[in-house]
């Protein structure tokens, strides 16, 4: 530590946040941070990692958010990620955000990582409401028991976060913790033996809590054994030893034995720390919960949730979305149009750039409300219970409850939908989850439901572009079903998702998730959108006769010319069984890229121009036909972004895997629908 | 003894043990379903079930509410066997 002090002007000292899930620890965090974050994954996995930076007291604090678990035993993939970080990090601090409601469950968290040996802080959170229901918990009796500052706080009022920012400060110049918890005789006579061994394997300098490691060790703690392992495998064997004697006499496994021990421990301290002060009140969670979870009641409740959440997406984002259209399709051309430049970069810019760009916007509005909504609904507590309510139905369909957050999401947008896998512990769940996400029509496919049921349903255009809806939902049971059968065989491991009490939502808090969510949106489908609008661009101005002009992109006759004109030439011959000409399979290319460029490549391709569509469409396809492309566009191949998407969250096999699925599944149901259709002997 | 899976909404039981491997016994474990301990059933439909795990006043608790709820998976609860405590009407 002394080494510390003398640069403390210049170093940046580490500080961990840890707490269990809905704890409030993002507030904790922002409220440190000032808001600011970085966010990205651990290493190699898709854990979200999110670090900011913090001056308390003129002093710098690089402050890492931890994900929000219940223990430090590496069970999970969140638990290994923040044993892995307090361990071959070594934060200079960590402040352990408590429950005050769930006093017991936080102090366990926080004796296993007071184990781990480092300088502690604790947050003891959520007071008032520990207080509304009727007793105290004394920070005090807390801080003597435990030998660490205890602030009682307030998160989402900005209660005592001063005091806690104080702690921090007076707490780097103290020793780190030496708390132990007792595990009886026989176990600690085991962990002092295996320390003392371990301690002869230490490499110099690695400053190793050989306690914690033995009795890690002696748990089979994934994590543990990994590190001793490097040290010297035959240390396993001792362990083994040790472990084998020790549960002869217990009559137990051993694990089980220290989990509840330091459970023990943790219900001791909490029941000195607790007061009762008054009556309790009628808690108004078990009402609300005997509504939403209730066995006929829950899943109206929750469609009816989902429904308000669309509604919200949608109407009030249509007239920002014709905001952003406008400024984009019209002002922004014609202000480029009017500079002085050459015709290409003019195009270029105009139509490649600004173009790529107004896609992605477009859809900005209706994704942050969605994700507005979702973030109010979290922060109220009726996600996880909505998760609960639809995993009976779900179960069926081979998903989990946790499946419905992606794939609500995915109406919006399929790239949001998939990135929110992550949250699906298992992995089997998570990949049918991505994979299945894709098949949900997201809002860049509506335009073209709603051009070709314009041009030939006229009295039954509603209908039709409802029914897209209820394939996608189909198809993407299906998928998953498929998936199931044929490739993550393995059973579920199941949840345990806890039922956090209802809330009021903190503006701050919301508002910060749907920030987050809308900026990691915008960098991954930005940057692949705008680069692939860009590269359509590219392919209409040039064919293989080599530059065609920027006329191309009004000209029928010359667009002919360009590789997307020559490719869909190509392509011809495969949908021919379907009816469609090398216009509509040249789109078709054009939407792999990006869906919402479908109907804009159209009206170039027909050279009639968006306004003309309906009447070209209308007489280059008939009712069928049309109804098979629309299916079509449903079902191949997710957009670009999505591909990448997937590919970033499970590798470049499973995006490929994605690839050739839903082509195969495309074609197939397209081909069947016009096969049926002639049988039936409709047109 | 049944799976918690089996109880009825409202009932009080106690957890007799968890049948599952050593990591699903430790995972439970770690949220609180250890042998000995007791919960409340909030829900419980042949599907998921919810129960509510009371620590504060390390003894019964009826009525508060205010305890950690936890949904848990079917199969899941069909690993967690249980005794009834006591019957208890729902409040």
């Amino acid at each position: 530590m002394s080494a510390h002090r003398g640069s403390q002007a210049t170093r940046r000292f580490k500080l961990a946040l840890v707490g269990n899930p809905n704890v409030g620890k993002s507030v904790i965090y922002n409220e440190i941070t000032g808001g600011d974050a970085w966010v990205g994954n651990w290493p190699g996995t898709t854990v979200e990692k999110k670090v900011g930076r913090a001056v308390i007291g003129g002093v710098e604090f690089e402050v890492v958010d931890l994900p929000g678990i219940y223990s430090l035993s590496a069970y999970t993939l969140d638990e290994e990620v923040a044993v892995r970080f307090l361990v071959e990090e070594k934060p200079d601090l960590v402040v352990v955000i408590l429950n005050a409601v769930n006093l017991e469950r936080s102090l366990y968290l926080l004796l296993s990582v007071l184990e781990v040996g480092v300088r502690v802080v604790a947050a003891l959170n959520m007071i008032d409401l520990a207080e509304g229901q009727g007793y105290k918990v004394r920070s005090d009796v807390l801080e003597e028991l435990l030998g660490i500052r205890v602030i009682p706080t307030v998160a989402v009022k900005g209660v005592g976060i001063e005091e806690l920012r104080k702690a921090i400060l007076d707490t780097l110049s103290e020793p780190p913790s030496t708390y132990k918890v007792n595990y009886g005789v026989d176990v600690e006579r085991a962990i002092e033996g295996l320390a003392s061994k371990i301690k002869g394997y230490e490499p110099a300098g690695a400053k190793l809590n050989v306690r914690w490691l033995a009795s890690r060790l002696l748990e089979e703690d994934k994590y543990a054994v990994e590190l001793v392992e490097r040290l010297n495998p035959e240390l396993l064997k001792v362990a083994e030893e040790h472990r084998r004697r020790i549960e002869k006499t217990l009559g137990r496994p051993l694990d089980e034995y220290v989990v509840e021990r330091r459970y023990e421990e943790a219900s001791k301290i909490a029941s000195k720390a607790l007061i009762k002060a008054g009556v309790k009140k009628l808690s108004l969670t078990s009402l609300i919960d005997y509504a939403v979870t209730h066995k006929v009641f829950g899943i109206p409740i929750m469609l009816t949730a989902v429904y308000l959440m669309f509604r919200l997406a949608f109407d009030v984002a249509t007239p920002l979305c014709t905001l952003v259209d406008y400024a984009f399709s019209s002002y922004l051309p014609s202000l480029i149009s009017s500079l002085p430049m050459p015709e290409f970069a003019s195009s270029l810019i105009g139509d490649g750039v600004v173009a790529g760009v107004g896609s992605v916007l477009i859809f900005l509005p209706n994704i942050a409300l969605l994700f507005l909504a979702l973030a109010l609904l979290e922060d109220v507590g009726y996600l996880a219970r909505a998760a609960f309510v639809v995993d009976k139905v779900m179960h069926k369909l081979k998903l989990t409850g946790k499946s419905i957050i992606p794939l609500l999401l995915g109406f919006g947008c399929n790239i949001p939908g998939v990135m929110a896998t992550r949250a699906i512990e298992d992995e089997q769940d998570r990949k049918t989850t991505a994979l299945a996400t894709p098949m949900i029509s997201c809002a860049a496919r509506l335009p073209v439901y709603l051009v070709f049921a314009g041009a030939l349903f006229t009295a039954y255009r509603g209908s039709v572009v409802f029914s897209m809806y209820l394939w996608s939902v189909i198809f993407a049971a299906l998928t998953a079903i498929i998936l199931r059968k044929a490739l993550f065989k393995g059973v579920s491991t199941g949840f345990i998702i806890e039922l956090p009490p209802y809330m009021a939502p903190q503006a701050k808090s919301v508002c910060f998730k749907t920030w987050l969510r809308c900026k990691r949106f915008l960098l991954k489908a930005g940057t692949v959108i705008v680069a692939v609008v860009v590269v359509v661009w590219l392919l209409s101005v040039t064919g293989p006769s080599g530059y065609l002009g920027v006329g191309a992109l009004e000209d029928p006759e010359l667009i002919e010319q360009s590789w997307i004109g020559v490719v869909g030439h190509w392509l011809e011959p495969i949908f021919t069984p379907m009816g469609w000409d090398w216009r509509a399979s040249s789109a078709l290319l054009v939407g792999f890229l990006a869906k919402e460029a479908v109907v804009g490549a159209m009206g170039v391709l027909y050279g009639v121009g968006e306004e003309g569509l309906s009447g070209a469409i209308a007489s280059s396809f008939t009712p069928l036909t049309a109804y098979a492309y629309m299916l079509f566009v449903l079902l191949y191949v997710p957009c670009v972004a999505t591909l990448a998407t997937i590919r970033g969250e499970m590798g470049f096999k499973y995006a490929l895997l994605a690839l050739a699925y839903e082509l195969a599944l495309a074609y197939s149901v397209a081909a069947l629908c016009v096969g049926v259709g002639h049988l039936l002997g409709v047109a | 003894m049944t799976p918690l899976a089996f109880t009825r909404e409202g009932r009080l039981v106690r957890v007799v043990e968890v049948r599952g491997g050593r990591g699903l016994t430790r995972r439970l474990a770690e949220v609180g379903f250890t042998p000995g301990s007791t919960l409340r059933v909030v829900s419980s439909s042949r599907g998921p079930v919810v129960v509510e795990l009371c620590y504060s006043s390390a003894s019964r608790c009826s009525s508060c509410g205010s305890c950690w709820r936890l949904a848990l998976s079917f199969g899941l609860a069909m690993k967690v066997m249980v005794e009834e405590v006591e019957s208890v009407e729902r409040t």
